[in-house]
């Protein structure tokens, strides 16, 4: 009991910090409707310049596609970043990804970017699918797979 | 072992095997619809290099971002349209749009089933299971076949057995190469999918090669992309849009490689490995992508594997339960007296369920099993009881093949390492050559192996209950006590007849012939059954045989049959025996009597289904099933009859048929000797007269089929010696071709 009181100490005080510093953002990712399932998306932050900042969310369980969502994947090739844990399945067609995300303050209404590449077997990929700025409101439509990219927060 | 590697990973995947082959069999239209639903000009196989058809597919597909070549040859372009994506197919030549291709949502739905039943990669691991489970059984299905085939030499022969083992043994044999590669091509991709074999970095390694210059040349121009031909072309995939650093990526016949858009040249080229050239062959394999012919063969090996399930399982359930049931069976371990049957049916069962019952009753423990279950112990056992009938000419009956090879492993012992002691019962007819001569070996061999002979061997002709009683009574000196064996002959499943026509030949003789037909009661039939009963392969022909047990009678007595199921008629020839129960209840009856009567096969008396000429060779009565033949000769393959009979004036049965059938083609030729007549002579004296003719037609691959009394037979068998011996053959050679057939009664 002593232990279990001792480890929600640290954790909340490793918690509590942090979210003095960010913000809970949510983000909506919709897909257009097309007869084709397993969409593989990576959501992702990337500055004014297109520089990769900060991974939000990958869905598609298997790491070996991943490459297929080149924008990102090239943006991450180059950081230490770790995805564990933003992970989930694959998306049909016509689907909605709600992803929320702690992002740090300083990057709010600060001239970032969400941005969604897409993939899809045989379909091919699509890097760049769709951008909205990184701002309460802030919404971009897709040019490939998806449909529009809403932020909130 | 062999047997139980085949059966039990069956058992385990029976339902996931039919699963994944229903499915698989609607996927293996898919090729054979996407063919005939392709724009006709997408199909034509133009001489193009990637260069120009990647550049005119750019010109007419806005947003194109990759185009792909399917196995069958068409291209297709996958886009950006306003709507979300797009798929076209594309001209080959031109790179001209012609028109959207919509891969089906039935197969994307069939196909998601069959690779992951929607289970994720749980429905994956199912999947690749079925596959392994289907390969272990192709393997052990070859091992099983030759092995019960008598070799690999003899993969091919004819198979034996009941319905569905033929069933099972013929269409393995048809579909083991397809199934195989099913099986081998999809545990490869499992494997693959998993990154169990293969590079796992494939595909998925983040490497980004760029384009070296700002400007972007021509896609025509692409010199790396003008190099590769269009057949070995897999996948091309544009540069994103805007983008000048980004590069082509191109997938051939023999790798992957970037394509540098500023300057044309291949930047980076990975050729494939074994394992993805391995892994490629196997798709195409597995898929019939590539034609749509090969995908139904796939097709028809899928329909041949429920097959396979269905009678496997059926094969299983039958040799699994003892085909009686044995109340209070004691385990052979604890069991102090131990009955081992040797039965190719259910009746020498019959008197092993009697026995275990009498004994039972004195107080033991006893155990029943199959002699292919003998033990090298039994502890407790004292005395070892052997019911065996003989199969064809002195062979092991079914439940008994293995008995021998078992009991040369070592003879069994109880816990004292005591040798048992043993009697055996042989079940037989001695109207047949070769009567009880399995019993007899059996005998023989157990002493030989050290057990103790109890009794000497005794027969039981023709299943006669007084001879069993008999043998149960001599039992007390044995067993110390007195063995009341009341056997009850298990009644055989019986339909009913009524009696339309009979014929009668020599009434006035001493032997009265008749010839009666009788049609099956149908009243209680639905027309699916009366339907089924026509057609089935099942289904009765001339030369099985008309089981009737007499009102009172004990045992029943089997008549060969003169015609078949698709006749509508049941045919018989009765011969009127001297006190023979049977045929005087039989010969007494009127037109309308109904009687209670059953069928059984006898598949080593059929006419097989070739074009080789017949000789057929009957007298008397045995007349019966070579009329069947020759009545249902509907192909008109050569025949030839040799019969005799008594004396033209009683008894020419069938003499109006004869006339017919020689005149409509279906009986070629007819020999007929008459021992009474004017020329006192037999049929083997017709067909010595022959002997040229006849050698003839055995040199032609004639099948000689017997019929009627053992003396007939062996006087015929005499005939056919002679006549072989100067062609360096004999009735051995041709009985193993089974050329030489007898129904000796």
């Amino acid at each position: 009991m002593k232990k279990l009181a001792l480890a929600l100490l640290v954790s909340t005080a490793l918690i509590v910090p942090g979210s003095a510093m960010a913000a809970n953002v949510n983000v909506s990712v919709n897909l257009k409707n097309y007869g084709a399932g397993g969409t593989y998306l990576a959501v992702y932050v990337v500055d004014s310049a297109g520089n990769y900042k900060q991974t939000l969310w990958v869905a598609g369980s298997r790491s070996r596609y991943w490459g297929h969502l080149s924008g990102w994947a090239r943006g991450i090739s180059g950081t230490n970043d770790r995805v564990d844990g933003l992970t989930g399945p694959s998306l049909g067609g016509g689907r909605t990804l709600n992803v929320s995300a702690n992002i740090a303050d300083s990057m709010l209404d600060a001239g970032y970017y969400v941005v969604v590449d897409s993939a899809i077997e045989n379909w091919g990929q699509y890097p760049f699918d769709a951008a909205a700025p990184l701002s309460n409101g802030g919404t971009g439509s897709g040019k490939g797979f998806v449909n529009s990219v809403t932020v909130q927060y | 072992m062999l047997r139980k590697f085949h059966t039990y990973p069956a058992l385990i995947s029976a339902v996931l095997i039919v699963f994944m082959a229903i499915t698989g069999l609607v996927l293996s239209f898919e090729p054979l619809v996407a063919h005939f639903s392709t724009p006709a000009s997408a199909s034509a196989t133009a001489p193009a290099n990637v260069a120009s058809l990647a550049a005119g597919v750019a010109d007419n597909i806005a947003n194109v971002q990759r185009i792909v070549r399917k196995p069958s040859g068409e291209i297709i372009a996958y886009s950006f349209g306003a709507d979300g994506p797009v798929a076209s197919y594309v001209d080959p030549a031109t790179g001209a749009n012609l028109g959207t291709y919509s891969p089906s949502a039935f197969f994307q739905f069939f196909t998601e089933l069959h690779r992951s039943l929607f289970l994720g990669d749980n429905g994956r691991i199912l999947t690749g299971l079925a596959a392994l489970a289907m390969a272990i059984l192709s393997v052990g299905g070859i091992f099983l076949t030759a092995r019960r085939m008598g070799g690999f030499r003899h993969f091919f022969a004819k198979a034996k057995g009941t319905l569905s083992q033929r069933l099972h043994v013929e269409t393995g044999r048809l579909s083991v190469i397809i199934l195989s590669v099913l099986a081998v091509s999809g545990l490869y991709m499992s494997l693959t999918f998993f990154g169990l074999v293969g590079d796992s970095a494939a595909g998925g390694g983040f490497f980004f090669p760029q384009s070296s210059g700002d400007t972007p040349i021509a896609i025509s121009e692409l010199s790396a992309l003008q190099d590769v031909n269009l057949k070995d072309l897999r996948e091309l995939d544009y540069p994103a849009a805007g983008d000048a650093t980004d590069v082509f990526t191109l997938t051939t016949a023999s790798g992957t490689g970037y394509i540098d858009q500023t300057n044309g040249e291949m930047i980076s080229f990975t050729p494939n490995s074994w394992s993805e050239n391995l892994y490629q062959t196997f798709y195409i394999l597995h898929t019939g992508q590539s034609s749509w012919i090969y995908a139904l063969l796939l097709g028809a090996g899928a329909l041949s594997a429920i097959g396979l399930v269905i009678a496997g399982l059926v094969i299983w359930w039958k040799r699994g339960a003892m085909p009686v049931r044995i109340k209070g069976n004691d385990a052979a371990r604890s069991a102090d007296h131990v009955i081992l049957v040797g039965s190719e049916g259910r009746s020498t069962w019959g008197f092993a369920k009697t026995l275990h019952a009498a004994l039972k009753a004195e107080g033991h423990k006893v155990h029943v099993g199959p002699m292919n279950a003998l033990a090298k112990r039994y502890d407790k056992a004292e005395k070892l009881f052997i019911l065996t009938s003989t199969y064809g000419d002195g062979d092991a009956p079914n439940s008994a093949k293995n008995f021998l090879s078992r009991l040369g492993k070592g003879a069994p012992v109880n816990h004292d390492r005591k040798p048992l002691d043993y009697l055996v019962l042989g079940f037989g007819d001695r109207s047949f050559s070769h009567y009880c001569a399995y019993a007899q070996k059996v005998d023989q061999t157990l002493e030989e192996a050290g057990l103790k002979r109890a009794r000497p061997l005794f027969t039981i002709d023709k299943q006669s209950i007084q001879q069993f009683a008999e043998w149960g009574r001599g039992l007390t000196e044995v067993i110390g006590e007195a063995v009341t064996l009341h056997h009850v002959a298990e009644q055989n499943k019986t339909q009913a007849f009524v009696l339309e026509t009979r014929r009668d030949f020599g009434q006035e003789f001493q032997r009265p012939k008749s010839i009666l037909r009788f049609r099956p009661v149908e009243e209680n039939k639905t027309t699916f059954q009366r339907l089924l009963a026509r057609f089935l392969p099942e289904a009765w022909q001339a030369g099985d045989l008309f089981g009737i047990t007499p009102p009172n009678g004990a045992f029943a007595r089997y008549y060969s049959l003169a015609s078949s199921a698709s006749d509508g008629f049941v045919e018989i020839c009765v011969s009127k025996q001297p006190g023979g129960q049977c045929s005087t209840y039989l010969t007494e009856l009127k037109p309308g009597d109904r009687i209670e009567a059953f069928f059984r096969e006898n598949t080593g008396f059929r006419a097989p289904k070739d074009d080789k000429p017949l000789i057929l060779v009957g007298a008397g009565s045995g007349i019966a099933p070579l009329l069947g033949f020759i009545r249902a000769n509907a192909n008109h393959r050569e025949v030839h009859l040799f019969w005799g009979g008594a004396d033209p004036k009683y008894d020419f049965l069938y003499r109006d048929e004869l006339m017919h059938f020689r005149q409509d083609g279906r009986l070629t030729g007819a020999q007929i000797a008459f021992s009474r007549g004017q020329t006192r002579e037999y049929v083997q004296d017709k067909l010595r007269a022959d002997s040229i003719f006849v050698a003839n037609l055995l040199q032609e691959g004639a099948r000689v089929m017997v019929c009627g009394g053992e003396d007939m037979a062996s006087g015929v068998r005499q005939a056919f010696s002679e006549i072989l011996s100067p062609l360096g053959k004999s009735i051995n050679q041709l009985r193993n071709d089974a050329r030489y057939a007898e129904d000796v009664f």
